[in-house]
């Protein structure tokens, strides 16, 4: 469905299911986290995954990552099956994940040293090469020797979130998965942490899934731009076409709460999306967005939309897209 | 910061209280030989129910045996019985606990229909049906004070592990490749040290409670040997003629508990003050 | 120019810690007028929270003020009995919070709280029925009859925080201080609840101090903003012309540090070292030791806020006595 060739697609999924059993004695009764995903994610490219809580994004990220096994269908990383036992070992190394809670990111038992030479080990590497291979990682991304010695409740937060981006970097993984990795830092310290993941792509050649909801870090970092809504994809394009020129009406109605850049804006065109997300258990014949969208006709909530593509590798899953106007 | 931890303790009143009662008792144990005036199965039949004197600083039972004597060196009985007991039944419920708590689903499902099935059965009961089976002594009762009572820490020990589970720097392991069994040895474990001493601090007073109330019932160490419970339930038959010989080992016992108390509420609040127990 | 209803003089707040004391707000000063939006802004741990604790006299031990007046309608709050205070707060001046679900009780029904402090202010129950109801209609509310009927736990966080404000605004405060109350939030949900507060103030005419980590909030609703960096207010002006001129260098370079741009465009600018430790004293500008612009004076001499340009207030030496070189 993209126009690259298959081959190029770093990680690979089709039809990728997570539903989370919500009661025993009730059949069928599921939390539907993550449903019917399809998504490639090419090779040295930076995806942006957007949504808000409850959309999936992060579901679809801890089965990339190999910790929650999917319901139905696989992931494939590098054409191998991220879920067949005998991969598991060749795939190590190909993923790396920094995730949002810098405090809880590290072992506080662990000194920073210890922390980061651990994964080391395991990979088969002596106490000598994890030893230069430390220094050398932890020079790269500032952190100073001093550091190293110290333990996790004595850095500051932007520390602690580069010594976590330090571990996930140093096997050189292929694929870098960043789950709201500056959310719970400061302007200043997300600033410079952004631009220290864009120079170590840049160096290492990895491939980013970057996964948040502020919609302006999304931007600044991403090529592509993928929109998820409870459990869907709605819209995935790259981030200029997605940004400025979206075809679906949940990522228009995300991207104007957005909080200005200038006061001038304040009364720019805004779409409030009401309500809240609906329950994720219920099974939908219709779009998932149904229920909120102020453009929602009688087919909307009978049949549910398929990918349209609006644009070159631009694609929206609404019955509409390209037709309305925001 | 560890310093001023300590300094922190030290202004908690019953920290300290605790703590000089415990180190009393921990010199007791030691210094046994050197405290008692006599051995604990010296007889002097002349001298029997003899009131406190110089002699005898808490008078003798009926077979003329120095109390004081005796009640010295049951700390050493009540002491080591109790810390068995916890030690078994810290490992039962820890093993437990990070098994329940770390692999979830049916395992958890499993491991909590034994702990629940265990609580519920009163635990005195259970712990004379298991010395019963055994034989009265004191190895059997360390054994089944620990067996009724391990629920306490597979509980708490579950809770805590299903809420490190989640943590990134666990996902961050896994994702690294490391095993199971590293991942509970080397992630999890450590960071239940604090937890664990303090559960087993707490736990020794209520382990000594039962050791000497299983000795009370006949059940523990036998005589000649100086179990606190015995002592006490020897006593009664003379209460009226001899309270010395009750009381001795029923303050014995009250000090012990109260100072192991008093510490481990001391120790909980210096490591996790959270900790609901 | 319209009333003064809030005026803060000096106000300094001290924690006594084990390191010694830390001055978490140090000399603030500033003023709010009547049913103006003042935005107090800044990053993690530059005392806008204890600020606003300050005002409302909130300040929890180890922590205590330390010198200064908070002239509020014509008196000093900070010299006012506790009994005195209770009244200001609630009926004078409201609160709410960034997670409401701890301000709310959760043994009492939504409409039953509302109604609660309204009987304080001597209305007889149906009165205030009505009042409640009015309100959770005004703050947008759907179903209000069954949301009255329904516990905190039973409603979402954006409707929680709604009922928070509906329940802050009914008494009719001319004051209503919002510490961070949307950073628990989605960002759709955000954007409702900045809406609704748009909205209300003009309706109930209170004035709003809005304590943000967040520019594009401060975009979105404030009339004035005031920056606080390391426990001092170093720049207050109008929300233009601080989007449009900013004066002092750390509120430049903030500014900067937006991701308001894509990695194509450039990259984002980052602030050297970190925040100083407030417990130890020193002389100078706290912003010295990361400041590009940084002179010899600067270290020497502590910048107080004065008016550089109308209405536009920084502490920042290089444009005391007119020189503006930066």
């Amino acid at each position: 469905m993209h126009n690259q060739d298959k081959e190029q697609a770093l990680v690979h999924m089709e039809h990728l299911k997570k539903y989370f059993p919500l009661r025993r004695d009730k059949k069928n009764s599921y939390v539907r986290a993550v449903d019917d995903v399809t998504l490639d994610i090419f090779h040295g490219e930076t995806l942006g995954l957007v949504g808000e809580s409850g959309s999936g994004k992060t579901t679809l990220a801890k089965m990339i990552l190999g910790l929650l096994p999917p319901t139905q269908s696989t992931i494939y990383l590098n054409e191998l099956d991220v879920w067949d036992k005998k991969n598991k070992k060749a795939l190590r190394k190909s993923v790396g994940a920094v995730f949002q809670d810098p405090a809880s990111s590290l072992n506080p038992r662990a000194s920073i040293y210890r922390s980061l030479e651990r994964p080391l080990l395991i990979n088969g590497y002596n106490k000598e090469d994890a030893k230069t291979l430390i220094y050398e990682t932890a020079e790269k991304i500032n952190i100073g020797r001093e550091l190293l010695n110290r333990f996790p409740h004595e850095l500051s937060g932007g520390q602690q979130q580069r010594v976590s981006i330090a571990r996930a970097i140093m096997l050189k993984p292929q694929l870098l998965v960043l789950d709201e990795p500056t959310s719970a830092l400061d302007v200043s310290v997300q600033a410079q942490t952004l631009n220290e993941l864009l120079n170590l792509q840049g160096e290492l050649k990895m491939t980013y899934l970057f996964i948040t909801h502020n919609l302006s870090v999304v931007r600044y970092m991403s090529d592509r731009i993928c929109v998820m809504y409870g459990g869907k994809i709605m819209e995935i394009g790259k981030s200029a076409d997605v940004y400025f020129h979206c075809t679906h009406p949940y990522t228009f109605g995300l991207l104007s709460s957005v909080p200005p850049l200038h006061p001038k804006d304040r009364n720019r065109k805004k779409y409030l999306l009401s309500g809240d997300m609906p329950s994720l258990t219920e099974e939908t014949s219709g779009c998932r967005f149904a229920s909120r969208c102020k453009y929602c006709k009688d087919i909307c909530t009978l049949q549910e939309p398929p990918m349209k593509e609006v644009g070159e590798g631009h694609f929206s899953a609404c019955h509409f897209a390209g037709e309305l106007e925001f | 910061m560890r310093k001023e931890k300590w300094k922190l303790m030290l202004k908690n009143k019953m920290f300290v209280i605790g703590t000089i009662l415990f180190v009393a008792v921990i010199a007791v144990v030691v210094l046994a030989p050197l405290i008692a005036p006599h051995t604990y199965v010296e007889q002097n039949m002349a001298a029997a129910l003899a009131k406190p004197s110089s002699e005898y600083p808490l008078g003798t039972d009926q077979y003329g045996r120095c109390i004081f004597s005796r009640v010295v060196y049951g700390s050493r009985i009540a002491l080591s019985v109790g810390i068995c007991a916890v030690v078994i039944e810290s490992l039962i419920g820890v093993t437990l606990g990070i098994i329940a708590g770390y692999y979830g689903k049916k395992i958890d499902k499993v491991v909590l229909f034994i702990t629940d099935t265990t609580w519920s059965i009163p635990p005195i009961i259970l712990a004379m049906a298991i010395v019963l089976m055994l034989g009265s002594s004191a190895q059997n009762v360390a054994i089944s004070v620990a067996v009724v009572s391990w629920a306490q820490f597979t509980k708490i020990i579950r809770a805590k592990v299903q809420s490190l589970r989640g943590l990134s720097y666990i996902e961050a392991a896994k994702i690294c490749g490391e095993s199971d069994l590293a991942i509970i040895l080397r992630y999890i474990l450590p960071n239940l040290v604090s937890t664990i001493i303090i559960l087993a601090t707490l736990a020794l007073p209520s382990a000594i409670l039962s050791t000497t109330s299983m000795g009370f019932l006949g059940l523990g160490a036998q005589q000649p040997l100086p179990d606190w419970g015995m002592i006490l339930s020897d006593g009664i038959q003379y209460i009226k003629k001899a309270p010395w010989i009750s009381m001795a080992p029923g303050i014995a016992i009250v000090w012990t508990v109260l100072g192991f108390n008093l510490m481990g509420e001391g120790i909980k609040e210096l490591l996790d003050p959270r900790l609901k127990v | 120019m319209s009333e003064t209803l809030l005026e803060v003089k000096d106000l300094c707040i001290q924690f006594e810690t084990q390191n010694g004391t830390v001055k978490a707000v140090d000399n603030v000063s500033f003023d709010i007028k009547k049913g103006e939006v003042f935005a107090l802004v800044g990053e993690s741990g530059c005392g806008k929270s204890t600020t606003a604790m300050g005002i409302m006299q909130l300040i929890k031990s180890p922590g205590k003020i330390s010198g200064g007046a908070v002239d509020f309608d014509g008196r000093d709050l900070l010299k006012l009995t506790r009994q005195e205070m209770t009244k200001v707060r609630g009926s004078e001046i409201g609160m709410i919070f960034q997670n409401p679900l701890d301000s709310l009780n959760p043994v009492y029904t939504v409409g039953n709280q509302m109604i609660e402090g309204l009987l304080v202010e001597k209305m007889d129950k149906e009165q205030a029925y009505k009042v409640a109801f009015d309100m959770l209609r005004d703050v947008k509310l759907s179903d209000v009859p069954a949301r009255m009927k329904s516990y905190p736990h039973e409603i979402s966080g954006g409707m929680r925080q709604r009922v928070m404000i509906g329940m802050m605004l009914c008494r009719n405060p001319k004051l209503l201080i919002a510490d961070e109350p949307t950073t628990a939030l989605d960002v759709t949900i955000q954007a409702g609840i900045i809406e609704l507060m748009n909205e209300l103030r003009k309706k109930y005419d209170s004035a709003i101090l809005i304590i943000t980590h967040d520019f594009g909030i401060v975009a979105d609703i404030a009339d004035r903003v005031g920056v606080m960096y390391a426990g001092n207010l170093i720049e207050v002006g109008e929300v233009f012309e601080i989007f449009d001129h900013p004066k002092h260098p750390y509120t430049k370079l903030l500014m900067k540090a937006l991701p308001t741009i894509t990695k194509e465009e450039g990259r984002l600018q980052t602030i050297k070292g970190m925040v100083p430790n407030l417990a130890e004293e020193k002389s100078g500008c706290n912003f010295a030791d990361r400041c590009p612009y940084c002179s010899s004076q600067c270290r020497e001499k502590k910048p107080v806020l004065k008016e550089i340009a109308k209405n536009h207030l920084c502490a920042c030496l290089l444009h005391e006595g007119g020189e503006e070189n930066a």
